[in-house]
């Protein structure tokens, strides 16, 4: 909340330039992250946050208390783009080195998750979301995200050995 | 949150620690925001990356008017080589039914006459490409899609699978190739011509030919043609790539008879590619605009 406050600070003191360097300084690591174990490239992660900063650069003073919400459900949009790109043109997935056996393990059941399934456990197991705010991310109803999580949560069952 | 939540809870984290974001990118976003178009919407649901068409004046460089001059003309006449290449080479394909890689042309160099650039009836509007060390601009043909853009890449796609043309620069990093399916780029490619077209040429399941001396825009390249031969990795249809970073960005992936044509430019010591690729059933007016684009291709 504290970041927030700054960026909203800086927003009505210096400008939407100002707001958005606080913005990427608060955020930047951490989106990169978030794309990361979507699409497992942090090259591809960071083209696809650097253009989400891009896409918001013209609305940042309009965004209000939660540019950190924006940006994040732009990042997850184009990941989404990236992902279903992918199996458009049936392209291999990256994978990340150096994991862990089980980390391997949860990698590969993403990969066999549909992209609304992924993004849902995603958004739900590492940012914390609940179905709401997933819901509100993805612009679709709780409902159907509920679903997803639990389709998901069924085949991660079956795969990794808890 | 039962056992199973609290480990794909741990191992995500583990996986997110994977992530080495660059320590400073904030330049970089401020490039991309002073070269996007105001008019511009981008569309997160159809964009990976965001489209950025701007035209972009020649860029402040030692050179001087005159030989700026020179280069206009010799990026006309560079116009009717690169054609008079692609038309060979469209030619050759076509007579051509199944799926062997497009036999090498003669090497071309581009005559010093000065020639009007091609006037392409369905141009949209000029995409850009930003290298360290030279700006170039190409059309966008209607119903293609741009992608990337200015730096370190840009181009335009169409159809699934794409088809398509990119520009790409090193902008100070360092070319890879990567073997699709390894996960992993291959080491440095080294810093010559040579050494990047060696990469190119020796990647596994590629048919390559080989590279030919041209003249583009003005600008010493070396032209392969590539032919992706077989499958070689295990969910990937044909392969490989080349990178821009130690983390494989902008990776191009092959697919089994995938054909490249490939321009890497020395450009003031910095080398640049023009990638144009196509398939044996791309059909002969979307061959005709790739050719179009690569054609436009205009320095400065």
């Amino acid at each position: 909340m504290e970041s927030m406050r700054k960026i909203k600070s800086a927003a009505v003191r210096q400008g939407p330039t100002s707001a958005l360097e606080v913005l990427y300084r608060a955020e930047y690591t951490g989106m990169v992250r978030l794309a990361f174990t979507l699409v497992g490239s942090t090259a591809e992660a960071e083209e696809i946050v650097q253009d989400s900063f891009v896409e918001i650069s013209r609305r940042i003073a309009d965004l209000g208390h939660q540019p950190g919400g924006y940006l994040r459900a732009v990042v997850v949009s184009r990941c989404r783009s990236a992902l279903r790109r992918r199996r458009l043109m049936g392209q291999h997935a990256f994978r990340p080195t150096d994991l862990a056996p089980e980390a391997e393990s949860l990698w590969d059941v993403l990969e066999h998750l549909t992209e609304e399934q992924r993004i849902a456990v995603v958004l739900r197991y590492y940012c914390g979301c609940n179905a709401s705010e997933i819901a509100a991310i993805v612009d679709q109803p709780a409902a159907t995200v509920r679903s997803h999580l639990r389709r998901a949560l069924q085949a991660m069952r079956k795969e990794i050995v808890a | 949150m039962n056992r199973l939540e609290r480990q794909i809870v741990r191992d995500l984290r583990q996986i997110a620690d994977r992530a080495t974001p660059s320590p400073n990118r904030w330049n970089s976003i401020l490039t991309r925001i002073a070269a996007q178009d105001p008019d511009t919407e981008t569309e997160p649901e159809q964009h990976l990356v965001p489209v950025k068409e701007i035209f972009v004046s020649i860029t402040d460089s030692p050179t001087s008017e005159t030989r700026n001059r020179r280069r206009l003309a010799m990026a006309a006449a560079a116009v009717v080589a690169v054609v008079g290449v692609a038309a060979i080479a469209i030619n050759r394909m076509n007579s051509d039914d199944d799926v062997e890689p497009a036999p090498a042309v003669q090497p071309t160099v581009a005559p010093t006459t000065t020639v009007a650039p091609t006037n392409v009836a369905s141009r949209r509007e000029a995409g850009v490409f930003e290298g360290d060390t030279l700006k170039l601009t190409y059309i966008v043909p209607d119903g293609w899609e741009t992608r990337g853009g200015p730096r370190p890449y840009s181009g335009v796609v169409k159809g699934e699978p794409a088809i398509g043309v990119l520009f790409v620069g090193e902008a100070g990093d360092t070319f890879r190739t990567h073997y699709c399916g390894s996960g992993t780029p291959s080491g440095p490619v080294g810093p010559t011509i040579d050494d990047l077209v060696s990469a190119w040429t020796n990647l596994p399941g590629v048919d390559a030919t080989a590279a030919r001396d041209v003249t583009v825009d003005g600008f010493d390249a070396k032209e392969i043609e590539l032919t992706v031969s077989a499958d070689n990795g295990k969910d990937c249809s044909g392969l490989f790539y080349r990178c821009s970073t130690a983390q494989c960005r902008n990776e191009l992936r092959g697919r089994t008879n995938q054909h490249l044509k490939i321009w890497i430019l020395d450009v003031d010591g910095e080398r640049n590619m023009i990638l144009a690729w196509s398939f044996p059933d791309t059909s002969q007016q979307d061959r005709a605009a790739l050719d179009e684009i690569v054609a436009s291709a205009q320095i400065g």
